[in-house]
């Protein structure tokens, strides 16, 4: 483990079982294995943020929710502050809950609906050990932080609106006062105008609190405005990571770079040429051999794109791709 | 200030601030069928409670000079005996108010018992899945393929009568009914992120199953609970009528009814008035029952 590097991810494997019908356990087929995170390497630094981006079903969330133990990994290992959290002790182990969180994508699923917003920030502050006196004025200033007022403390999640729900979440997550924050795809579910206050609100906040963020969206933009590196993951595995220009300037991957042709554009000038990918993404239940993109890719080479999963290789300038053409 | 806007203004937000609970009680204020299934459901507790003050006689005291007695109200009644007295000359309306205790006790604690057994089953079968999940609902699954009414007479016959036994009875297979409603909701509530945000937070399963997705789902178990109870006393009247429920010396509606179906022609009160005593309170549940299921249903409430 590089020193720097706050988390780092090897060989990450997340399989979820996918129960078959009686009829076709009884003619022997074995149950299936929908493999949603296949292989993932990848680490993260200190105070940086890395984006995380792929369409959906490419094995994004998993990863994030494997990182932070919400599930459990198939096989592979997740380092935080270099030390595999496997190996934990309960004891670290609560204080690896306290310094890992996560900001959720849907905000109106995340914050229970029958507790106010007092009850909601309550439960972190206990956690971390604020004691009962202390809660109300700790629960005021992690409110201002993320730009709502005590005002809001005895209301309901329905009557909060999108944006102000979002805050709350993340009010939840600094409230253990927290190193490293998985934030699932925090803007999607909301109005364009609020995406920007939002992810301003989460620059601000690494900044004042020296953050670690994983930032997972399906929109490149939204990742590219806030990452320092940005990961590119297809169906369970990682097929590229840049630094955030190298990537959107110099995409490597056939993958990537028809991902950013697709990015609409307004200039008439700097028109890119679109590269229009063939078919829709393989089931992860049944992944072809070989590069896991070889069915869409227009540089498909036989027979080694086929037959050989290609690791991710380093090619200069903090830049690496899983691809054969390198 | 003056009103001029005719436009509807927002509630005010003490309304909104409502909790849950008071809004239950607001709505069913507001729903006439549910509020006369309360009203029912109150006066047969009373009436329960204040047995001994409310009956003229013992409700086990024979008068056999008065026997098959018509109610005040027909040719032949006395106001002495208000509803009329049985082939034993006991007196009717004492034995009605009487055979509430038995009813309801019946209905309440078997129910009790079963949310109790039923909601904690569930509860971690739902949350934890697993072989706990797999034994307890192929257990469920093997009871309920026996019929009710079969499986509480063999209770009963193994048993014998008693309002205890009855409540034991009943409670060995209606848990299985509270264990899958809380179990699915469970397992609905539990991929939602507001569960995983605990769950990074470090909270225990069994707080997250009781702090945080039970005020979720409490509102279709207080459905449940009440839909139960009446279906509870009607099997306690039908073991009764069949003589299996109580004792014969104490008044219960169901062996209140058997007793006076030899004489239904000619003395047809002593069956009808007992029975019209389990309609009314079962009729009085399911009003109360269904109006909360109408309030609480969230299809019914997208105005929100």
């Amino acid at each position: 483990m590089r020193a720097g590097n706050l988390l780092e991810v090897n060989g990450l494997k997340k399989y979820f079982p996918v129960q078959r019908s009686l009829a076709s356990r009884l003619f022997g087929q074995r149950p299936g294995w929908l493999k949603a995170v296949d292989g993932v390497d990848l680490f993260i630094r200190e105070g940086e943020t890395l984006g995380l981006v792929g369409e959906s079903g490419s094995g994004k969330s998993t990863l994030g929710r494997t990182v932070v133990g919400l599930y459990e990994a198939t096989a592979g290992e997740v380092r935080f502050e270099g030390r595999p959290v496997k190996e934990l002790s309960p004891q670290e182990r609560k204080s690896f809950r306290q310094k890992v969180q996560m900001i959720f994508q849907n905000p109106y699923s995340s914050l229970n609906p029958r507790k106010t917003v007092r009850q909601i920030l309550d439960v972190p502050l206990r956690m971390r050990g604020v004691p009962g006196p202390e809660r109300p004025s700790e629960m005021e200033e992690l409110l201002e932080r993320v730009g709502l007022s005590r005002w809001h403390l005895n209301q309901y999640p329905h009557q909060l609106s999108g944006g102000q729900r979002q805050r709350i979440g993340i009010a939840r997550a600094l409230a253990v006062h927290p190193r490293f924050i998985v934030a699932d795809e925090p803007v999607s579910a909301l109005d364009v105008s609020v995406q920007a206050q939002i992810i301003n609100l989460l620059m601000d906040l690494q900044e004042q609190f020296r953050l670690t963020y994983l930032f997972i969206a399906h929109d490149i933009n939204v990742v590219h405005h806030i990452s320092n590196r940005i990961a590119v993951m297809y169906l369970g595995r990682v097929v590229e990571i840049a630094g955030s220009e190298e990537l959107l300037t110099a995409p490597r991957h056939p993958y990537t770079k028809a991902l950013i042709s697709a990015i609409p554009e307004i200039s008439k000038i700097r028109r890119r040429e679109r590269i229009l990918l063939e078919g829709t993404i393989p089931s992860p239940l049944n992944p072809p051999p070989g590069c896991c993109f070889q069915t869409r890719c227009p540089e498909k080479k036989d027979p080694v794109c086929t037959q050989i999963v290609p690791t991710l290789k380093d090619v200069g300038g903090d830049h690496f791709v899983a691809c054969h053409l390198y | 200030m003056q009103e001029l806007s005719t436009a509807p203004l927002p509630a005010p937000p003490r309304a909104a601030n409502a909790s849950p609970w008071k809004k239950t009680v607001q709505e069913l204020a507001a729903h006439p069928s549910g509020l006369i299934g309360a009203i029912i459901i109150l006066l047969y507790l009373v009436v329960a409670v204040a047995a001994p003050l409310l009956a003229p006689y013992s409700p086990t005291e024979m008068d056999l000079r008065a026997r098959f007695l018509p109610p005040a109200w027909a040719a032949g009644g006395s106001l002495q005996h208000l509803l009329g007295t049985d082939q034993l000359g006991q007196d009717l309306l004492s034995r009605i108010i009487y055979g509430s205790r038995v009813s309801i006790s019946v209905g309440l604690f078997s129910v009790l018992i079963s949310l109790l057994v039923g909601s904690v089953l569930g509860s971690i079968a739902g949350y934890y899945q697993g072989w706990f999940d797999r034994i307890v609902s192929r257990v469920a699954d093997l009871l309920m393929a026996v019929p009710y009414l079969l499986f509480a007479i063999f209770a009963m016959a193994i048993l014998g009568p008693g309002v205890l036994n009855l409540i034991i009875a009943l409670s060995i297979k209606a848990w299985i009914e509270f264990y899958r409603l809380l179990r699915g909701e469970i397992i609905s509530e539990k991929t939602k992120e507001y569960v995983e945000a605990a769950r990074m937070l470090g909270r225990p399963g069994p707080v997250i199953i009781v702090a945080e997705v039970l005020p979720n789902v409490i509102h279709s178990l207080v459905v449940l609970v009440t839909l139960r109870i009446g279906y509870m006393i009607i099997m306690e009247a039908s073991l009764s009528f069949l003589g299996l429920g109580v004792p014969p010396e104490v008044p219960a509606w169901g062996s209140m009814i058997a007793a006076g179906r030899d004489t239904l022609i000619n003395a047809w009160w002593i069956s009808t008035l007992p029975g019209l005593a389990i309609l009314f309170l079962v009729l009085g549940i399911n009003l109360l029952g269904e109006t909360l299921r109408d309030i609480t249903d969230p299809r019914l409430q997208a105005r929100e």
